[in-house]
């Protein structure tokens, strides 16, 4: 089974919202991943046949399916949002595409109405009504509704988004390995990295209507390509610094750091550092020292992230681990270890090194 | 606040809830006496009726008025009337209107906007203001005297409350609902039947409720429009005629009046139950 999206255009209103696509989707899943308005509910919604691509083609298993109206397709969507039939119980909910399937035979609908819904966790809610269910109950049946017929293509666009923390990580823990081996193309969107790594599936990175990156997500967390894909990918976000280039040394907000792989004198930098690399501690020889002030410190309980305000009225964000408490207003030094920089080039914004000893691909 | 209603918290929150229950009580007692009277006249033999102190209720209940109303000269003709046109001006209003607002909330077309506008303007327009052009259009066409154009007229005066308030009702299903049907291969139109239209029924009942009382009670365009054909006129009509008919027998006109009362508080309150019970299951939550 395989989805191809063969150069698919949208606009709306004027607005380019997708801007071509060329991907092709494995059996098994996949995860989208990109920030508001990346695109990824649209591009889900095209891949559907909910939404007519301005131009473009989609491909499921070798057939053109773009003029297919998406009841004649073998599709099945979760939203965001809980969307279930709020006038059917959640069996009755379950069955629906069953029900409507010609193909699939009446007497084993209980059967496989019963299995689903016991594999989402909620096979003692059947004869509710969406409105009488929590809301990680009501994506539950959204879900089980989506499971219940085999289909060639699931959409699962932003399932979790809703939900609160903890029954996110439930949901979260639950779908995992799920769709590994499934034999359909599963694609899931997601604005939140610790799903896209947590799923550990191929990744699609989206921003603005165009495919960023695609690849293996721990990979492009580790080292990512550019710096929208870090972005993406970072949660808390990325601390970014600016930064020249000058004889294989870095300069940034009056420290500097040699870089012996970066070249080009004069050349401009943003430097990405994510918030756990940051410390306020000395953390060993070499280190790059910022004169700080604190301004505030969020206590989550297992992490503080104190904001720093540096010299140049530049924030940065420091991840650090327990329970801390701090005064505003006092001084303080963040430390960065020049291992844990990332370089990128500030017009493309394509990684120069990982670190400011490497030497990156485009340097 | 489910915490400060417990009885017997707080004396400053008692002696408040005391005053505010007195005051609907007091209201009440207004709205429903006059019903009251005219439900109590009704079962008063005529001696009751006509002494110097009156009773509050009845003390020797009958039921000769109510024989003397319907044994009265066309009762059942109008009753008939008012049923017809009622019915046919609200099946045909939750028809047109259903497709309406299908079309307003869930379509995007040229003229939307003015075609909204246009309907709460009509629903602005005070409706004695339409009697004279709604006679000469009768006339014209010769539809006088005919329970058609009555049917017509009603069905016209409630079709834009129908339509907004039918719009408001769609439009707060989700249009990702529909979709999830049609993901699931349903047509359109069974979308639509299968999830959306249960959605809708406390805003059906809701609306028919207020065609039906609109189209019973009306007094003024059957007035004007019905002006020959006795056979054709409907209850308010006939009933503002009752010294006429009745000469002065209070009794039969209050029996009269329960009559013609009681389909619109039969209709009123099987509806509203359903119209409550349809809120709660139909609630689209997240």
């Amino acid at each position: 089974m395989t989805l191809i999206l063969d150069g698919v255009r949208v606009r709306q209103r004027g607005e380019p919202w997708l801007d071509g696509i060329d991907l092709e989707f494995p059996s098994g899943m996949t995860t989208l991943i990109g920030p508001l308005a990346a695109g990824k509910t649209t591009l889900m919604r095209v891949a559907a046949g909910l939404l007519p691509p301005t131009a473009g083609r989609v491909v499921v298993n070798g057939k053109d399916v773009t003029p297919v109206s998406v009841r004649k397709r073998s599709v099945a969507f979760v939203y965001q949002q809980f969307i279930n039939y709020p006038s059917l119980t959640v069996y009755e909910n379950i069955a629906s595409p069953l029900r409507l399937a010609r193909s699939f035979p009446k007497e084993d609908v209980d059967r496989r109405v019963r299995e689903v819904a016991e594999l989402m966790g909620i096979g003692d809610l059947l004869g509710r009504r969406p409105a009488e269910l929590s809301g990680g109950q009501q994506q539950r049946t959204a879900i089980a509704r989506a499971l219940a017929r085999p289909v060639d293509v699931l959409l699962l666009d932003e399932p979790l988004a809703n939900l609160d923390y903890k029954l996110r990580e439930q949901l979260r823990a639950d779908l995992k390995g799920m769709f590994a081996g499934s034999p359909g193309v599963v694609l899931y969107s997601t604005a939140d990295p610790a799903e896209a790594l947590t799923f550990a599936a191929p990744t699609v990175v989206l921003g603005e209507g165009r495919v960023r990156h695609a690849g293996d997500a721990a990979d492009m967390y580790d080292r990512p390509p550019t710096l929208a894909v870090a972005a993406t990918l970072s949660d808390p976000p990325l601390n970014l610094l600016p930064g020249v280039v000058r004889d294989g040394r870095i300069e940034c907000l009056g420290v500097s750091f040699p870089a012996p792989g970066v070249q080009g004198s004069g050349r401009r930098v943003v430097l990405g550092v994510r918030p756990h690399q940051v410390s306020i501690e000395r953390t060993g020889p070499g280190g790059l020292e910022f004169p700080a002030e604190i301004r505030l410190a969020e206590v989550t309980g297992s992490t503080t992230f104190l904001h720093l305000l540096l010299p140049d009225r530049r924030h940065l964000v420091a991840q650090l681990p327990g329970t801390r408490l701090f005064t505003p207003g006092e001084p303080a030094v963040a430390h960065v270890d020049p291992a844990h920089v990332f370089v990128f080039d500030e017009a493309g914004g394509n990684l120069l090194a990982t670190s400011a000893a490497e030497v990156g691909p485009h340097g | 606040m489910r915490t400060r209603t417990r009885p017997g918290r707080r004396p400053a929150v008692r002696a408040g809830r005391i005053a505010l229950n007195t005051a609907a009580a007091a209201v009440l007692a207004v709205m429903i006496f006059p019903v009251y009277w005219m439900f109590a006249t009704a079962f008063k033999p005529a001696a009751e009726i006509q002494s110097e102190t009156p009773s509050l209720w009845p003390a020797h209940p009958t039921l000769e008025h109510f024989a003397a109303a319907v044994g009265a000269d066309g009762f059942w003709t109008f009753w008939r009337n008012s049923l017809a046109v009622t019915a046919a001006a609200v099946l045909l209003a939750l028809a047109v209107s259903l497709l309406s607002a299908f079309a307003v909330a869930r379509m995007r077309w040229r003229g939307r906007g003015p075609f909204i506008v246009m309907v709460f303007a009509a629903q602005m327009a005070p409706w004695e203001a339409l009697l004279v052009p709604m006679f000469i259009i009768a006339r014209d066409t010769e539809l006088l005297d005919s329970l058609a154009m009555l049917t017509g007229v009603y069905f016209m005066i409630t079709l834009p409350f129908t339509i907004v308030t039918l719009r408001g009702f769609l439009a707060a299903v989700p249009a990702e609902v529909e979709e999830a049907a049609l993901v699931d291969g349903c047509t359109r139109l069974a979308a639509f039947r299968r999830v959306v239209f249960p959605l809708l029924a406390p805003g059906l009942m809701a609306t028919s409720l207020f065609g039906f009382i609109t189209a019973w009670n009306e007094f003024a365009f059957v007035n004007v429009l019905i002006i020959k054909d006795q056979g054709k006129r409907t209850l308010p009509v006939w009933l503002s005629s009752f010294r006429d008919v009745f000469g002065t027998d209070w009794g039969a006109t209050m029996a009269a009046a329960t009559l013609f009362a009681l389909p619109v508080l039969v209709v009123f309150l099987f509806l509203q139950r359903r119209v409550g019970a349809g809120m709660i299951a139909g609630a689209v939550k997240g």
